[in-house]
């Protein structure tokens, strides 16, 4: 009986060993279709057997995003779709659960290299350290420089309590800092930690930090929007190290200007690896060119992950981690 | 019976209604001297009966506190309350030879200084200075390497006063092992689970070498060429404590050699000079001397110095002697 057919979209730099390992389960093939128009020509050709992906985020710039109009090109034999990352929004899930393809992405994997990102902009935005290291290389140590605020004894607002949002809570908590947390659902006592538990308004009006750890998806686009920002705390500190479009950036750019908040802590950003210019000319807000999980330890953790999920969904049909959305479909 | 004489040098930003409500035991001067030679002058004249000092280490006369202002110090003089932890700049000998004694600012400056130091530690580790610099360019993450994560690496921090602890309670919510080294051994509950060991020790088995001791004539480039040869290759160093205590020089040749993969500083030999080494490297992270600079902190330091000078005029003892002050009260 031949070994199932699986596919590497994009590149495994870590893991490379486990890799190929998994042909001891499936034949091994690396895309080397040029773009959008060649793969889909591709999975009518050598690619028309494949069972399951390997997708990397940056191999979105060869295929596109999965969506309907690309899912439908992709041969019946196809079931499973194995991502390298925990943000999985390059592909649209419902017409992956029409066609019964399930997805599984990179949880838990993640949640220490982002939480750390996360910590360091919350106290880089808090302290304003990056108007100091700018002035500091301008040669003019830290004259002019303002004074800035301690993290303890802050509440930092937690949107999105997932396993990233947990981490973060643990590393909050080291430096003196109250967490609360809306989540789409209440977590049990012991997840929760000691986190309380609010409504998203709440959330907006008493957090002094406030740090987006939620994923995007249709519901979440825009959820901090110039509504939300008029619910917050006059001064408060915006954190995002989830994706770009769960907050406005240009209504974080006004929000900046008016003082409404006072600083920002940016992974992410809309358009990435565009920057609104109201950003870029800032020199208060610390930006980061989505570091999240970039580390040599973490991105092996992830890789493995995604191999062992391949490897699961070809040995006993169910995979380790599959997205939330589908989680009642094995 | 007229009231203690106390002098202000330098300024008090938010603990003025602390400050003024000092004149309920103490008549309250602030140092106007122009210049350091006026201010010898003003010794033997309008200030020659102080009691005691509310010291700042500012640009104005007797910032430094040296033999040559200590000499000229009246004998009323028994008490200098310095505002900060580090109080390299006044000769604490020369003081306590002359009967005076002085007070520093710890456990306020606690907190503050460690979030900078945990700050560096991340951005040292995760290279973060070059990813910031090459999207501020514009150029997004273009070429910009992995780095490495904080967990389960082992941190050494180099003087466990309060601190250093601070520094260990943060480092271990981000996965950290902590070793220490110390004058002397911590008690178990101090230690909190840090190891202690030996100085050579640190250096030889520590990813990350965070220093967070005073600057002392035993200090002074304590991390030197030497220092830099024992430790592992790749090794990250953080500095918040003061710039001497490394040689800047060794430090810029161990990064340019690799033997340091990246540093995280606040504090340099020569501030505001900076090694021109260290500018050019956009690796490296570089803040400027900011680790107490919030207001909540400098409230609580400048009140913590008032607490010193209200004790000293009430009971004639200091609440936070220096170390090298202690034996002799």
């Amino acid at each position: 009986m031949t070994k199932p057919h699986i596919l590497l979209l994009g590149e495994i730099r870590h893991a490379k060993s486990e890799w190929e390992a998994l042909s001891d389960v499936a034949t091994l093939s690396v895309c080397d279709s040029a773009n959008r128009e060649e793969f889909i020509k591709d999975l009518k050709g050598k690619y028309s057997d494949i069972v399951a992906v390997y997708r990397t985020f940056p191999s979105v710039a060869i295929t596109g995003r999965f969506d309907a109009e690309l899912l439908k090109e992709f041969p019946s034999t196809f079931k499973y779709i194995c991502h390298n990352g925990a943000g999985y929004d390059q592909i649209d899930v419902a017409p992956c659960t029409d066609r019964g393809i399930h997805i599984s992405n990179c949880p838990s994997t993640v949640d220490d290299a982002t939480a750390d990102v996360n910590m360091f902009l919350i106290l880089g935005a808090l302290r304003n350290f990056n108007d100091a290291m700018v002035n500091l290389r301008k040669g003019n140590w830290n004259a002019g420089v303002p004074l800035s605020n301690d993290p303890d004894g802050k509440v930092l607002g937690i949107l999105g309590m997932g396993g990233i949002g947990r981490a973060l809570k643990k590393r909050a908590e080291a430096f003196g800092m109250t967490v609360q947390y809306y989540n789409r659902k209440e977590l049990s006592p012991e997840l929760a930690a000691g986190a309380k538990y609010v409504s998203f308004d709440e959330l907006l009006a008493t957090s002094d930090v406030l740090s987006l750890n939620l994923p995007l998806n249709p519901n979440t686009r825009h959820t901090i929007n110039k509504e939300a920002f008029e619910k917050m705390k006059d001064g408060i500190i915006i954190v995002n190290t989830a994706r770009g479009a769960v907050m406005d950036e240009a209504a974080l750019v006004d929000a900046l200007a008016s003082g409404k908040v006072k600083n920002a802590g940016l992974d992410v950003f809309e358009a990435e690896p565009k920057i609104h210019p109201g950003l870029m000319s800032n020199e208060k807000v610390i930006l980061l060119p989505h570091m999240g999980t970039l580390t040599y330890e973490t991105q092996k953790k992830m890789e493995v992950q995604v191999l062992d999920n391949i490897r699961a969904a070809l040995t006993t049909a169910k995979l380790n981690t599959i997205v939330p959305e589908q989680a009642g479909l094995q | 019976m007229t009231k203690p004489h106390v002098l202000l040098l330098g300024e008090i930003v938010h603990a003025k209604d602390e400050w003024e409500a000092l004149s309920d035991i103490a008549t309250l001067s602030v140092c106007d001297s122009p210049t350091e030679e006026d201010f010898i002058k003003d010794l033997a004249g309008k200030y020659s009966d102080i009691a005691a000092v509310y010291h700042t280490h500012y640009s104005g006369p007797a910032g430094v506190i040296d033999k040559d202002v200590i000499g000229a110090l009246p004998p009323s003089l028994k008490f200098i309350c310095h505002n900060g932890a580090g109080y390299d700049m006044i000769n604490v000998n020369a003081c306590a030879e002359k009967g005076i004694l002085v007070s520093n600012t710890p456990g306020t400056v606690d907190d503050a200084t460690a979030d900078v130091n945990m700050f560096l530690i991340l951005g040292a580790l995760r290279e973060f200075n070059l990813s910031m610099t090459t999207l501020r360019k514009g150029n997004w993450n273009k070429g910009v390497p992995l780095a490495h994560d904080p967990e389960g690496k082992v941190l050494g921090i180099l003087g466990m006063g309060g601190i250093g602890r601070a520094v260990k309670r943060r480092a271990e919510g981000f996965g950290m092992i902590t070793q220490y080294h110390n004058r002397k051994p911590l008690s178990d509950e101090m230690a909190a689970g840090a190891k202690y060991v030996g100085f050579d020790e640190l250096l030889a088995t520590s990813d990350v070498i965070s220093l967070n001791l005073p600057l002392n004539a035993h200090t002074r480039h304590i991390i030197n060429k030497e220092s830099f040869a024992k430790m592992k290759d790749g090794v990250i160093i953080t500095n918040t404590a003061r710039g001497a205590v490394i040689d800047e020089q060794a430090l810029v040749d161990a990064l340019e050699s690799g033997k340091v993969r990246c540093a995280g500083l606040d504090v340099f030999e020569a501030e505001p000079e900076i090694h021109p080494g260290l500018i050019a490297n956009e690796k490296v992270i570089l803040l400027p001397h900011v680790g107490t600079r919030t207001y909540e902190t400098q409230k609580k330091m400048e009140i913590q110095v008032i607490e010193n000078v209200r004790s000293a005029i009430t009971e004639a003892k200091l609440l936070t002697l220096v170390p090298e002050h202690v034996h002799l009260v």
